[in-house]
């Protein structure tokens, strides 16, 4: 095929297209080198001791547990609400649709500092003093997943109502004729289809949150076996001059990114593709 | 016709139970993550050995590993956890400012102190050790930096704290004002980082050649080789505790200020990471009147 339109293009053309493509080539493989050249530089900083120093460390232990549970939970949640604002934005027109667009879209331009600033004050006004009196948030664990949970969620919803809009209303308008309610075109045909979208979003979703470092530092701290999260790790062991450690458990990180990377290609979901806007 | 709208119609309600499940799973998913979650929490704080007694500090980032070993072993000796939340000190002033809670703060220098006090923030204090500035270099100073003038040199790049965050940097940039070097260093450093580790750190992953430190954190990094400089070495600065009024039980926080001040405890932390501390001789030189 590549041969066919290659040859096809010269005889008629009279032009070789070898420039654009090793132009293309070239570009791509710039930033392949970057990528492939960080990663090597961040590996050659630590060795098998280091690491096994680092995984050995209680702390260190801890931070993986609860970023694993804290992204996860973080994960379902924003599900929960991703696909019914998604599903909302994507199949109703009302008046005020474009401004609550637009709210949705704060967290994602929001520099991550004022999003654990703005968090951080929420919780000092009187409501917020009231809901802490029952349960704690500040510097405690909730508010980890609250601070993932508030940058991600827009990720879940945008990824969700891109995928809605894509999957024709047709099927769910005969659904209706054919005698579902609301709800049941929902449940039984909207949702079925939408299944590779709401992957994407768990994936980018799961993703995001375990890098997650701006909100979860001003509004959950860093304090070591309490709110400690993998990038708080990473900062923490940094501002103790232990670069080894902070490799390691960057290294960790950068393994586990690759791995969601490799699930949901195993799932044949490209990526950020459905996403982009 | 008939049967195959039934058979459709089955098949549906089939799927609607499905929907129901999936949301029902979903809830007791995130249930079971909750509990987890909650179990995780309790884990560490009996790790931490943490009881109903929890001090919350504000530490100044380079005080870390001192803060560190002194709130383990604090809680071995009187069962109070110390939970420590680290930053620059000035950071850490406006951090408190906004939550509003916690008992103590440790200031890498006593004018923060000062200021919260000022602020209403601190009530009684407790001077901990001394520090001062000095530059650092890798070992076995490849650059041959001997003094001031050497940071400008243009084959030298210079990282320092940021002013306006990290205690060393508002401290140097006082000093180096009163000299009139401060304007033309400003422009020749490369860098300006929010703590005081953060610098050292960029000159042990050789990023600058040189920076300006405390002498403390210079000798915590064994890759780093201290150049002391008299314009610097004036710039004595008290690392100090002071309680917070937020604290909900004052005198147990002024308990733990004053571990962290008693000879045989605290103090001995403060030399084992190379501070001068307070209870030596050098007690009887005031802190910060000797910067001249």
């Amino acid at each position: 095929m590549w041969h066919e339109t290659d040859s096809a293009g010269a005889a008629v053309r009279g032009k070789s297209d070898w420039p654009f493509y090793c132009g293309l080539g070239l570009l791509t493989s710039v930033y392949l080198i970057l990528i492939v050249t960080m990663l090597l530089a961040a590996g050659s900083y630590t060795t098998w001791g280091h690491l096994g120093a680092a995984f050995s460390s209680p702390a260190i232990r801890y931070s993986i547990r609860l970023s694993l549970l804290s992204c996860t939970l973080t994960t379902l949640l924003s599900l929960c609400v991703g696909v019914p604002t998604g599903y909302l934005l994507s199949r109703f027109r009302f008046p005020g649709i474009g401004v609550i667009d637009a709210l949705l879209d704060v967290p994602i331009v929001l520099p991550p500092l004022v999003i654990g600033l703005c968090l951080l004050i929420l919780f000092q006004t009187s409501p917020g003093r009231w809901l802490q009196g029952w349960v704690p948030i500040t510097y405690a664990i909730p508010s980890v997943v609250l601070a993932q949970f508030t940058v991600s969620c827009a990720f879940a919803v945008r990824t969700m109502l891109v995928t809605f809009d894509q999957i024709s209303p047709r099927c769910e308008q005969v659904a209706l004729t054919l005698g579902c309610s609301r709800t049941q075109a929902f449940w039984t045909v909207a949702l079925p289809e939408a299944r590779r979208g709401i992957l994407t979003a768990a994936t980018l979703v799961w993703a995001r949150s375990l890098g997650e470092f701006g909100p979860v530092l001003i509004f959950s701290g860093a304090t070591r076996m309490r709110t400690e999260v993998l990038p708080t790790t990473v900062f923490l062991e940094l501002s103790t001059g232990n670069i080894e450690a902070a490799v390691a458990v960057s290294l960790l990180m950068i393994v586990a990114a690759v791995v969601v990377l490799a699930i949901t290609r195993a799932f044949g979901v490209r990526g950020h593709r459905e996403f982009l806007p | 016709m008939v049967s195959e709208i039934f058979s459709n119609d089955r098949r549906r309600r089939g799927a609607i139970v499905r929907g129901w499940l999936v949301a029902l799973g979903m809830i007791a998913a995130v249930g079971v993550l909750v509990l987890l979650l909650w179990l995780q929490g309790r884990a560490g704080a009996q790790a931490r050995g943490e009881g109903s007694d929890t001090l919350l500090v504000y530490c100044a980032a380079g005080i870390k590993p001192v803060a560190e070993e002194a709130a383990r072993d604090y809680l071995k000796e009187f069962h109070t956890t110390v939970q420590l939340q680290y930053g620059g000190s000035g950071t850490l002033l406006a951090d408190m400012q906004v939550a509003r809670v916690g008992d103590l703060f440790i200031a890498a220098d006593a004018s923060y102190i000062r200021i919260a006090r000022e602020k209403g923030l601190v009530s009684q204090t407790v001077a901990l050790a001394k520090q001062r500035p000095v530059i650092v270099v890798h070992k076995g100073n490849p650059k041959a930096v001997k003094g001031l003038a050497d940071l400008q040199r243009p084959d030298v790049s210079v990282a320092m704290a940021n002013p306006e965050a990290a205690s060393v940097g508002r401290v140097a940039q006082k000093l180096l004002e009163k000299t009139g070097q401060w304007k033309e260093l400003k422009q020749h450093v490369r860098v300006f980082k929010p703590t005081v580790n953060d610098v050292a750190n960029d000159v042990k992953i050789d990023s600058v050649d040189a920076a300006i430190v405390w002498d403390s954190t210079g000798r915590q990094y064994p890759e780093l080789e201290l150049v002391h400089v008299p314009v610097l070495e004036a710039g004595v600065e008290t690392v100090t505790i002071g309680v917070l009024v937020y604290a909900k039980h004052p005198e147990r926080a002024l308990a733990f200020a004053n571990y962290l001040a008693q000879a045989d405890r605290g103090q001995k932390l403060f030399a084992k990471y190379g501070y001068e501390t307070v209870a030596g001789g050098a007690a009887s030189r005031p802190a910060t009147e000797s910067t001249h």
